[in-house]
């Protein structure tokens, strides 16, 4: 009884619904001004990234088709020749990168403002799982073309579930081979997952990725935004029409410069040519396979450590993510800063200097 | 006769006119050089009368200016038919604009009692001449299509002779009548301008643009503050219209833009002959090609025996792919004794097809670089847990016989095959 109680109260707390109104959750809102108010746009930036995605991902339906015999013919199509398909296309997979990259800007700034701790917590724990359903976007969206990298990628993606059936006790041995025979739908990638990871990339991640999306900025809007730095130094700016103005500004100018460079830049023009020929069934796979960069992180690692420390450290990496609020809710600003910042580090030397990093480790 | 009166003497009779007059007037009485303003005695049906037609007009005297002072370039530009279209297009909407002041203008002077009392005979004159001109205007732009573009080749070079003075009259002899009209009513406008109101257009009109408007108001005392809040409301009247009109134009480039390239988008591409039996046979390629996968799949459903290939075909270091039981790829080699090596080519570390090519009796998975030796299909090193799969084999001679003892002396006849439910 006094666990209901609890959690109603939580929640109580949680969605303040007196605020439901116009003039709490709008008119008196507002931002506030200093050194690190630039981070209060990245969430905003990364919406613009997801509504170019929803947009220009609706208007490739209209041409792509999602059977093997004909996805790679159909996105070839819409590349060169339907007419300004190109730069939809390229529009797409530039926004998927942008995205990914904001993304992870927003998970740190809002860490080591320390954004995230009450009444704010479940705006975290929505945040974060709108982070997985993005890294969803970007593994189903990978498979779409049907080329090479595409499939072959996608088969060591759903492989690397495989290997944890070393670390699982007798009976539980089969779990991982019968989880990716239910996400390939098959004894291996073929229609069957492509039909899956297409309905999974426009009707069941888009839904979900909307619903928590909904919840995550009601959130924003019934707390407000977070003070962000130890000492405020007072200054704020309405939220509206202030703040809207200035986001729609840096929306403006990140959209101008994505636009000229999803005209002149290639998306496809970072891979090799056999990575972007037709998938070809019964030949051998080409070299250089690899994840989209934004896997780099995990990918690199797993050429390298035994695959149990992979295990451990994905799990405690999720576990601190989901429960972040409450494990650094002492935590001062300035550890956590220190905090991201070899976090980011990580990330960054990892995705940018993995490979090269990986062949020095094994010696080729 | 009329010709010549109307096209050869009435434009320098103007034109003299609109000169010397002009320039006396200047001389004698200078301050008579206005529009002789009546704002003071009516302000608002003033504001939406002047506003429009001064847009307007100055939008469309600025086409035919422009259309006759450079007909080369603009023959040029008005070929393209969308870009014909917009400026016709362009013209006729300002000419609307304009003539809905006009029309404005004249209710005005008309039914107003206070306009009524300062009311010239020369500005109804005015006032019917310019609703005439631009009623012409109108018609010739709808009647006689594309003005804009036979102008250039007409009535520009018509202009050009009367500068040269020699009116060249042939080119206008056979014009229709609306447009003969429509020039000879421009020719009288011109020459009543230094009899008339029109004379404000050439006090200094370019200072008219980025001024602020004028408010002519009775100066009383206590009109002050009626002042100051005339003022403050044209002042935002202002800024609202100076913003309005720069969203208005974003906001159709902006749409038309988009929708010039969404559209085709949409309709697809034209594609030639040529493309479109190219993008047919690719199809008719990957059908062939997913309807042999699929058959390969029932084949292995159904048949005890799959062949993999003849056994004098097999190499020791170039392997030969074919698909097993589990639809997956699996490589063939030849031993040292000449009888056939099977493995999967599924790697097992995280499923990548392994490189055919031996070299130095290994074989390389192209993912993660783990390699295995040909000769057992035994992992040497990457990171792969373990080496490849080897799928046992059957031999059969050329009856289809199964070979339990392959003679070495018949082994380029043997041809080989794995079995269903084999796996080692």
């Amino acid at each position: 009884m006094r666990l209901w109680t609890g959690v109603a109260a939580f929640l109580r707390e949680r969605f303040p619904l007196e605020k439901m109104n116009l003039h709490d959750m709008v008119e008196k809102k507002t931002v506030p001004i200093h050194k690190l108010r630039w981070a209060y746009f990245l969430g905003g930036l990364t919406l613009l990234f997801f509504s170019i995605l929803a947009v220009t991902g609706l208007i490739m339906l209209f041409y792509y088709e999602p059977t093997v015999s004909g996805a790679y013919d159909s996105v070839r199509y819409i590349s060169h020749q339907v007419p300004g398909g190109s730069v939809i296309r390229n529009l797409h997979a530039w926004s998927s990168s942008c995205m990914i990259a904001c993304v992870f800007l927003h998970l740190f700034t809002v860490f080591f403002m320390k954004a995230f701790v009450k009444p704010r917590e479940i705006t975290w724990l929505s945040g974060v799982i709108l982070l997985f359903i993005t890294f969803g976007f970007g593994f189903t969206g990978y498979l779409l073309p049907w080329h090479q990298v595409a499939v072959n990628a996608t088969k060591v993606g759903l492989q690397s579930i495989g290997a944890i059936q070393d670390y699982l006790p007798g009976n539980f041995k089969d779990l991982p081979g019968q989880l990716i025979h239910v996400i390939q739908g098959g004894d291996s990638v073929g229609q069957a997952t492509l039909s899956r990871f297409f309905v999974l990339h426009v009707v069941v991640l888009p839904v979900s990725i909307l619903t928590l999306l909904g919840l995550h900025l009601l959130q924003i809007q019934f707390h407000g935004m977070s003070q962000g730095v130890d000492r405020p130094t007072g200054k704020s700016e309405a939220f509206f029409p202030d703040f809207i103005v200035n986001d729609l500004r840096v929306w403006a100018v990140f959209f101008v410069v994505m636009f000229i460079i999803a005209l002149c830049i290639p998306f496809e023009s970072l891979f090799g040519y056999p990575l972007l020929a037709p998938f070809d069934a019964l030949g051998s796979t080409p070299d250089g396979i690899k994840p989209e960069w934004y896997f780099f992180f995990a990918y690199y690692p797993m050429e390298l450590v035994p695959f149990w420390v992979i295990l451990v450290a994905t799990t405690v990496v999720g576990a601190v993510l989901f429960f972040t609020p409450w494990i650094f809710a002492n935590t001062s600003r300035r550890t956590l800063r220190f905090l991201a910042f070899f976090a980011f580090l990580y990330l960054v030397v990892v995705t940018v200097f993995g490979e090269p990093i990986t062949l020095l480790i094994k010696g080729h | 006769m009329f010709d010549l009166f109307f096209f050869g003497v009435l434009p320098y009779l103007a034109l003299a006119l609109c000169l010397v007059v002009g320039i006396l007037r200047f001389t004698v009485k200078r301050f008579s050089y206005s529009s002789l303003s009546s704002q003071f005695l009516e302000h608002r049906t003033l504001f939406w009368a002047s506003l429009p037609w001064h847009l307007g007009i100055f939008a469309v005297l600025l086409g035919h200016f422009a259309v006759f002072l450079f007909p080369g370039f603009f023959r040029a530009l008005l070929a393209d038919h969308r870009i014909l279209l917009a400026f016709e297009a362009t013209g006729l909407i300002a000419a609307f604009i304009s003539l809905i002041g006009l029309a404005l203008f004249t209710v005005r002077r008309v039914f107003s009692g206070r306009i009524q009392s300062v009311t010239t005979t020369m500005d109804l004159a005015v006032l019917v001449l310019l609703l005439l001109q631009v009623g012409l205007g109108i018609l010739t732009a709808t009647l006689q299509r594309w003005g804009s573009l036979w102008a250039t080749g007409v009535l520009a070079p018509y202009f050009d002779s009367l500068f040269r003075l020699q009116p060249d009259l042939a080119l206008v002899k056979d014009l229709p009548f609306i447009i003969k009209a429509h020039a000879v009513l421009a020719f009288v406008i011109v020459g009543l301008i230094p009899f008339s109101r029109l004379i404000h257009m050439v006090s200094l009109p370019f200072t008219y643009i980025p001024r602020r408007l004028q408010i002519v108001i009775w100066n009383f005392r206590r009109r002050k503050d009626l002042v100051e809040r005339a003022a403050l409301e044209d002042e935002s009247r202002r800024q609202f219209l100076r913003g309005a009109t720069g969203v208005g134009i974003g906001a159709v480039l902006i749409g038309v833009g988009t929708l010039d390239k969404v559209v085709p988008f949409f309709k697809g591409p034209d594609l030639t002959k040529e493309e479109r039996e190219e993008l047919l046979s690719l199809k008719v390629k990957k059908l062939k090609a997913t309807a042999e996968q699929k058959a390969l799949e029932l084949e292995r459903m159904q048949s005890e025996t799959l062949f993999v290939a003849n056994l004098k075909d097999l190499k020791r270091d170039s392997g030969t792919y074919f698909i097993d039981y589990q639809m997956s790829p699996g490589l063939a080699f030849l031993d040292a004794a000449g009888l056939p090596l099977l493995y999967s080519a599924k790697c097992p570390h995280l499923g990548c097809t392994v490189n055919n090519k031996a070299e130095g009796g290994l074989v390389v998975c192209p993912c993660h670089v783990s390699h295995f030796r040909v000769a057992d299909g035994g992992r040497v090193d990457g990171p792969t847990p373990t080496g490849l799969r080897t799928i046992p084999h059957l031999l059969k001679d050329a009856k289809g016989a199964l070979v339990t003892a392959p003679e070495a002396a018949r082994l380029g006849e043997y041809q080989v095959f794995i079995a269903k439910g084999e796996r080692s």
